[in-house]
């Protein structure tokens, strides 16, 4: 019992001592910390400030949430463009300070009203077998549910947020009854009943289980750099989907600053540095992911992948349509 | 003199029962709060939007996670008891070579979270896994049509997932119940002709049934609150209901009104079984004699390995060399320092709050003991209720009242005159503690009711004829008698503690990792590989107490 007691008292006050020293940044993040934790290494010798990190995929918003003006976060790093709306909307964050560093963005990838910012895009491709598919190049999201594709489908859970955010952009484009149309044809098309992450659909194309999946890209490039997963990505190609239309989804990696941030000021350094050229250059080097950065480039390997055309659309306006998107894949029964 | 002596006892009496009133206040919380919560957001209708998601859930697929969830259940049950109760038979009843190792061998599978196994038996069995893989070389099939193979990432495969991984509580339960079950009747029914047989399905069983009751309440609740196993397995159960409709719909009440639909299933599951033996007490009448094994033959011998072998082996052998595998073939990913420091942490963690599960077990039941009542007998109930939560949800409620209370203290404080202190509760380790005591009292109860269960009163009214009072009864009679028992509780809610993942998740404060969640970064995205380290270390740390208990138990 004062074995506990004595561990209480030294959590509580190494809790409350790193609360007191100024030069720090704390986290909420959504993204795995050995995603970021380069990047952040390489921000605290720039600037001395310090970074602390809590990681879950599920339910921060809510810590955040019930936490109110006590919360210690400074900043949240999502994964996808759905919880920066989630959170801008419940109040949870506050306005960053647009300087001029930051006007560089272009602005279908800020708030409007300076709430969010995104920090990396990623592109949902459809990958193809080389080996046994027919040229996919001028493939369109809305082809997945033509019948040729029959049983030849991959993909992973619906509910997923980069599958839900495609599924309301499809809303966004085309309303909600041709969407669920879609969904269905999509799901008559499975080969298996959606499972598993975007790498393993790919593994399931070299084995043969299908012939296409629903995919990042940055996974082909995580993919090439494991030793053991290289086989997979080799056996695919990747296509990006309507390209003679408006463009292939997009869906974001972003940063909100929270509401009651006890370190505003450095929550504010460090969101001027992920957006500057080296932060974006290293997101680009380490994750594949394409830099929202005008200034910055893919690497080389992305840039391999060649150019693309994106989809236009708003994220806020797709964003609108998540919680139909959801009720359509229950409809559906796109997962079960 | 006489008066005062009760008096005292009945001052004491009142005093322990406001203690427990007030524990059992603490552990009912959450659910309170997560009621409030829900129930408050059907009166206030400020939200965004109006929230019909509960319908449209029941419209659409509740039906089916409501079968996914029993069937799943079920199915853990089925296997659990497979697995564990004949191997306790064997244990508790038959001398053969290295039974004293093998009776420990089978808490083993307890070490490996099935999360964990469910990952490595499914990148095995999968259709690109290896043995698929070189079954199709072998004889040249080409696509899946071309063969039937078991699919892992079924409601049975999960079943059988959850199955080994929990069929240890059941094992140690029955094991404990069997070893003290009464030589005097068997060896009646022995003279009567009764073969091995009859008298294990008509005496031992029978006799031994709160413990198989209360280790399959155990299975059954846990099985119902699993989320990682049925998340890698793509399997949609009442447990992934609550996330979707809470963080994907953001829809507080209809989770709530989820959550309450799985508690009213494991309230079901508990009445059901209490009322099946309401009728019966059955103590321990021990005839004097000391419990004695019995030898068996080799062919006997070599069965009892094979089947148990067959267990240790799909539950805690395979996947620990697979682990093994995973580390060698990454093994720069996984020589990390500050595994170690997690893994201090974790340890520290976990002892507090077992200690603390175990002690406040003890309280409630032996209170239920000397002053049984309806009232008692209710507290203790609830005070189990936690296990059915999920870990995110329970998570959840803890953080409303506490972020309510650290506002309350901050405000305290600055009306003081002092500076904010900020989260001091639901910021720090307290929480973490708190959801591990809560969600996993269930376990140190069980464990513990099952001895009382199994104590015959006439040992109290003995003591209680010799003016004893309650604490020395507890003290020289209860205390001994229970020690096994407690030791159980206390080991397992150890491991659960280190294995523990959504709570820890979502409660822990900055820079601070369990061995599960740091685990966890790399399985969510089926990089398990990346850290095997880490989970070859959270087996370590769980096995430390089961191989110091089979130290100190390993004379009997």
């Amino acid at each position: 019992m004062k074995n506990l007691f004595l561990a209480l008292i030294l959590a509580t006050t190494a809790f409350i001592s790193s609360l007191a020293q100024a030069e720090q940044v704390n986290i909420y993040s959504f993204r795995q910390p050995f995603l970021i934790e380069p990047i952040l290494a390489e921000f605290t010798k720039e600037t001395g400030i310090k970074t602390k990190v809590i990681f879950a995929k599920k339910g921060l918003i809510q810590r955040l949430k019930r936490e109110g003006e006590l919360s210690p976060a400074d900043l949240v790093l999502t994964s996808d463009f759905n919880k920066l709306l989630q959170l801008k909307e419940q109040g949870l964050s506050q306005a960053f300070e647009l300087t001029a560093n930051l006007t560089s963005i272009p602005v279908q990838f800020r708030d409007s009203e300076n709430q969010w910012l995104a920090l990396t895009k990623r592109v949902r491709n459809v990958y193809s077998s080389k080996e046994r598919t027919i040229d996919l190049s001028n493939i369109r999201y809305e082809d997945l549910a033509d019948a040729k594709f029959k049983g030849r489908i991959c993909t992973r859970s619906g509910k997923h947020p980069y599958n839900l955010g495609l599924v309301a952009s499809m809303i966004a484009h085309h309303g909600e009854a041709e969407t669920e149309t879609w969904l269905k044809g999509v799901k008559s098309n499975l080969a298996r009943k959606p499972q598993g992450n975007d790498r393993a659909q790919v593994k399931a194309i070299k084995e043969g289980l299908c012939d296409i999946s629903l995919g990042n890209s940055y996974y082909l490039g995580k993919m090439l750099q494991d030793p053991r997963q290289v086989i997979w990505a080799n056996a695919v190609n990747l296509n990006f989907p309507n390209q003679d239309g408006r463009g292939s989804h997009i869906n974001v990696s972003g940063a909100v600053i929270a509401k009651y941030a006890p370190h505003k000021k450095s929550a504010q350094t460090l969101l001027e540095f992920l957006t500057a050229k080296s932060a974006q250059n290293l997101y680009a080097e380490l994750n594949m992911e394409y830099p929202v950065s005008p200034n910055a480039q893919p690497s080389d390997l992305v840039k391999s992948w060649g150019e693309f055309k994106e989809d236009k659309l708003p994220l806020e306006k797709v964003a609108q349509y998540r919680k139909q998107a959801l009720k359509l894949i229950d409809q559906v029964r796109f997962d079960l | 003199m006489n008066v005062k002596t009760h008096t005292g006892s009945r001052n004491a009496g009142l005093t322990l029962s406001i203690i427990t009133a007030i524990f059992c206040g603490i552990m009912l919380m959450p659910i309170i709060a997560l009621l409030y919560e829900s129930a408050s957001s059907f009166f206030i209708s400020d939200s965004l939007y109006s929230d019909d998601t509960f319908s449209d859930l029941a419209d659409t697929v509740l039906w089916d996670y409501i079968k996914n969830s029993l069937t799943i259940v079920f199915g853990s049950l089925l296997f659990a008891c497979f697995f564990a109760i004949a191997p306790a038979w064997w244990c508790a009843q038959y001398e053969f070579v290295g039974r004293r190792y093998l009776q420990w061998m089978m808490v083993f599978p307890l070490a490996i979270p099935a999360y964990i196994s469910a990952y490595i038996y499914t990148d095995a069995l999968d259709y690109a896994g290896p043995i698929q893989s070189s079954l199709r070389h072998l004889f040249s099939w080409q696509s899946p049509s071309d063969y039937w193979f078991i699919d892992i990432r079924s409601r049975w495969g999960a079943s059988l997932m959850l199955g080994l991984a929990l069929s240890p509580y059941i094992y140690l339960l029955l094991r404990n119940s069997f070893e003290q079950g009464s030589q005097s009747l068997s060896q009646a029914a022995q003279l009567m002709g009764a073969s091995p047989r009859k008298i294990f399905w008509t005496i031992h069983l029978p006799l031994a049934r709160p413990a198989l009751a209360i280790g399959c309440t155990l299975v059954a609740m846990e099985s119902l609150a699993d989320y990682g196993t049925v998340q890698l397995f793509a399997i949609s159960t009442l447990t992934t209901a609550i996330y979707d409709s809470w963080l994907v719909y953001g829809s507080l009440a209809s989770a709530a009104k989820i959550s309450c639909l799985t508690l009213l299933f494991v309230i079901l599951l508990v009445a059901f079984e209490k009322n099946s033996r309401r009728k019966q007490q059955h103590f321990d009448s021990r005839g004097g004699k000391s419990h004695e094994k019995i030898n068996v033959s080799k062919l006997k011998a070599s069965f009892i390995w094979l089947f148990c072998g067959l267990v240790f082996s799909l539950g805690f052998l395979i996947p620990l060399i697979t682990l093994m595998g995973y580390c060698l073939d990454y093994w720069l990913e996984n020589i990390n320092t500050d595994i170690l420091r997690h893994s201090q942490s974790t340890f520290l963690l976990a002892v507090t709050a077992a200690f603390i599960a175990t002690l406040l077990a003890v309280i409630f039941n032996s209170q239920q003991r000397f002053s049984p009542s309806a009232k008692n007998q209710s507290k203790l109930s609830l005070s189990s209720l936690g296990y059915a939560i999920p870990g995110t949800v329970l998570a959840i409620g803890i953080l409303i009242p506490l972020g309510q209370l650290d506002i309350w203290i901050n405000q305290f404080i600055q009306w003081l005159g002092f500076d904010k202190v900020g989260l001091i509760l639901s910021g720090t380790s307290f929480a973490l503690i708190l959801a591990f005591v809560i969600r996993f009292s269930a376990i140190s109860n069980g464990s513990i009711q099952a001895a009382y269960k199994q104590m015959p009163n006439n040992l109290d009214a003995a003591s209680t004829m010799l003016k004893a009072s309650r604490f020395k009864t507890f003290y020289k009679i209860h205390l001994p008698i229970m020690r096994p028992a407690l030791m159980s509780a206390f080991l397992l809610v150890f491991i659960e503690c280190v294995k523990e993942l959504p709570a820890s998740l979502l409660l822990r404060p900055f820079d601070f990792e369990t061995l599960a969640t740091y685990v966890y970064q790399f399985a969510s995205d089926e990089q398990l590989e990346h850290a095997a380290s880490g989970a070859l270390l959270i087996i370590t740390v769980s096995l430390l107490p089961i191989l110091l208990l089979s130290r100190t138990q390993r004379m009997r």
